[in-house]
């Protein structure tokens, strides 16, 4: 569904990825996992297109029946209407617009308004917290709250493949497992998801998929279970001896 | 029912804003009602410099750069084509023999003055917050320079005069309508949306697909076309106009209804366009009678400092009154978590 080949993309003058490769396949869920500052931030960027590549190809593929395209020359508007949607890194909510709001802002390349309540209301039902918040201010939310919001809102752009940076950052522990439950019934209704996170166990429970970056590399790849039985990740992302 | 009430109301202040209009024609003296034509002037500068510097969040100061394009190609295009050859005896020929009725030229000059923004647009609104505050303060400067040079057209610093009095308070009435109803669309259509999603979080606004650019100088073009109007009807109003008619300090006096107002509400830059406009006239037989002139400016920026204390987001913040917006009641109470 969506190929990244021999990536090189330079943030100033630093060289962040350095010719990364990874593939998701459709109806999957790809972890991404590294330390602070490896590159997992910018790979998304990247692919989302809010970042340009110096060099390399990324394909995408919504679905079985369309094409392949390259898309590391669109603009970012054109790659949320291809299907991707980039859920940024922090909540990022628009604090002083309400919750219905920041949801109907998500599905604003869509016209058929029928549909948008749809969705909203599939949101609301993954959700149901932010069906009780619907008016209220987006920055009045919690913590967790405002991240329920964040990717709801990504959801509203009808994404194949959904773009998550961090989604666990500053929740209880508590609160990221029910998070990371959502996020399997977000794929199992059909969005394929491309998760960066730090939360290394987490994260390789949840994947099918997993690749470690390591400063703009990707050093390790394979399955969930892999990986996390693999010493070195232990070592490393684990914080197990 | 609530819902019928929201969509009656807009008629209902649409007649009773024209009964208004025409009883203060029947009633009131003439200084009364170019006061009440400068209010009306005010409430289009400010609920349209409330698109960009409300809604999109972009810092401009450029608004009466914008008013001085539209009051001079309206002021050119409607003055007597007789008068013109005194005037202005330069001007090109096909120039000199125009001479339109008040509406379309308003019309083109608010044209002209979107056309133009979308020049400037194109490398100005790449800046952000105060770069961007400098850069089209920069551009109110740099039209008046033009103005004050292109003797051919604007008889420079001498500036027009004895223009025709167009300008009647049923014109600022309908421009006042057009104006608010244009802005209150784009508030609740999805176009409003990304304004505001983009001058609260310009970085999650392009990850959900809003066109950063694109919507800013759609924001910025249509910002300035009502500038342009509102100065080809101030034109008219006060049947003369010259490169210093539009200063930094009316640049200043907009921003500050639209901040007293409260960034993004429509009612609030409306409300707050009245109530400076009225302070300022009400002062100034004060002003007069201490022989202390600038004392209301004083006021202005206290009542200004005071609101950025206690009111930091202006006196309505981004939203509308709730009368005038439906809502639907939320259900309360839930267990804790997700």
């Amino acid at each position: 569904m969506l190929e990244l080949k021999n990536l090189h993309v330079y943030i100033g003058k630093t060289h962040v990825l350095e010719d990364l490769s990874l593939e998701v396949k459709l109806g999957e869920i790809v972890a991404l996992i590294g330390a602070n500052g490896a590159g997992k931030t910018t790979t998304l960027m990247t692919i989302s297109g809010l970042i340009r590549t110096r060099s390399g190809t990324i394909s995408f593929q919504p679905d079985m029946e369309s094409s392949r395209k390259e898309i590391s020359r669109r603009k970012v508007e054109d790659i949320v209407s291809m299907g991707i949607s980039h859920c940024p890194e922090g909540r990022q909510v628009f604090t002083t617009l309400s919750v219905k709001e920041n949801l109907y802002i998500g599905a604003f390349q869509r016209r058929n308004k029928k549909d948008i309540k749809d969705d909203s209301e599939s949101v609301f039902n993954l959700f149901p917290r932010l069906a009780e918040r619907m008016n209220q201010r987006a920055g009045n939310l919690s913590g967790g709250e405002q991240m329920m919001l964040s990717i709801g809102r990504a959801l509203m752009s009808r994404p194949r493949l959904l773009l998550l940076d961090e989604p666990s950052l500053g929740l209880a522990p508590m609160l990221v497992e029910r998070l990371f439950e959502r996020l399997d019934r977000i794929n199992k209704e059909g969005t394929t998801i491309l998760l960066v996170e730090q939360n290394a166990s987490m994260a390789l429970e949840l994947a099918n998929r997993a690749y470690v970056i390591e400063t703009g590399r990707i050093v390790l790849s394979g399955t969930g279970h892999e990986l996390s039985d693999n010493k070195e990740v232990q070592k490393a992302y684990l914080g197990l001896t | 029912m609530e819902l019928k009430n929201t969509k009656l109301f807009f008629p209902i202040l649409i007649a009773s804003g024209a009964l208004l209009v025409f009883l203060m024609r029947a009633f009131m003296n003439d200084y009364i009602l170019i006061i009440v034509n400068f209010v009306g002037i005010n409430i289009i500068l400010a609920v349209s410099l409330n698109l960009t510097n409300g809604f999109t969040g972009l810092f401009s100061l450029g608004h009466p750069g914008f008013m001085a394009v539209g009051g001079y190609v309206a002021a050119i295009l409607i003055f007597p084509a007789a008068r013109k050859e005194m005037l202005l005896p330069e001007l090109p020929r096909w120039l000199a023999m125009q001479q339109w009725p008040l509406l379309p030229a308003l019309i083109l000059g608010g044209l002209c003055a979107a056309l133009i923004a979308l020049i400037i647009g194109f490398p100005v609104l790449r800046l952000k917050g105060h770069y961007l505050a400098v850069a089209t303060l920069g551009f109110l400067i740099i039209v008046r320079v033009l103005i004050t040079n292109m003797e051919k057209y604007t008889r420079g610093p001498l500036g027009l005069n004895g223009l025709p009095s167009l300008t009647n308070l049923w014109w600022v009435f309908l421009w006042v309508v057009i104006t608010i109803y244009v802005s209150w669309k784009i508030k609740h259509a999805s176009l409003g949306r990304s304004m505001l999603a983009i001058r609260e979080n310009a970085m999650a606004a392009e990850c959900l697909g809003i066109a950063l650019a694109k919507t800013r100088i759609t924001a910025f073009v249509i910002g300035a076309f009502f500038a342009g109007v509102a100065g080809g009807l101030w034109a008219h109003l006060v049947t003369a106009i010259t490169p210093t008619s539009f200063s930094i300090l009316m640049a200043f006096s907009l921003v500050v209804m639209v901040v007293i107002g409260g960034t993004g509400s429509i009612t609030g830059a409306a409300l707050a366009a009245i109530l400076l406009t009225l302070v300022v006239e009400i002062l100034r037989p004060l002003e007069e009678f201490l022989g202390a002139y600038g004392i209301s400016e004083i006021i202005i920026a206290i009542g200004l400092l005071a609101i950025l204390i206690f009111r930091p987001r202006g006196l309505f913040g981004s939203s509308e009154p709730s009368f005038l917006v439906k809502r639907k009641k939320t259900p309360q109470g839930s267990e804790a978590g997700i």
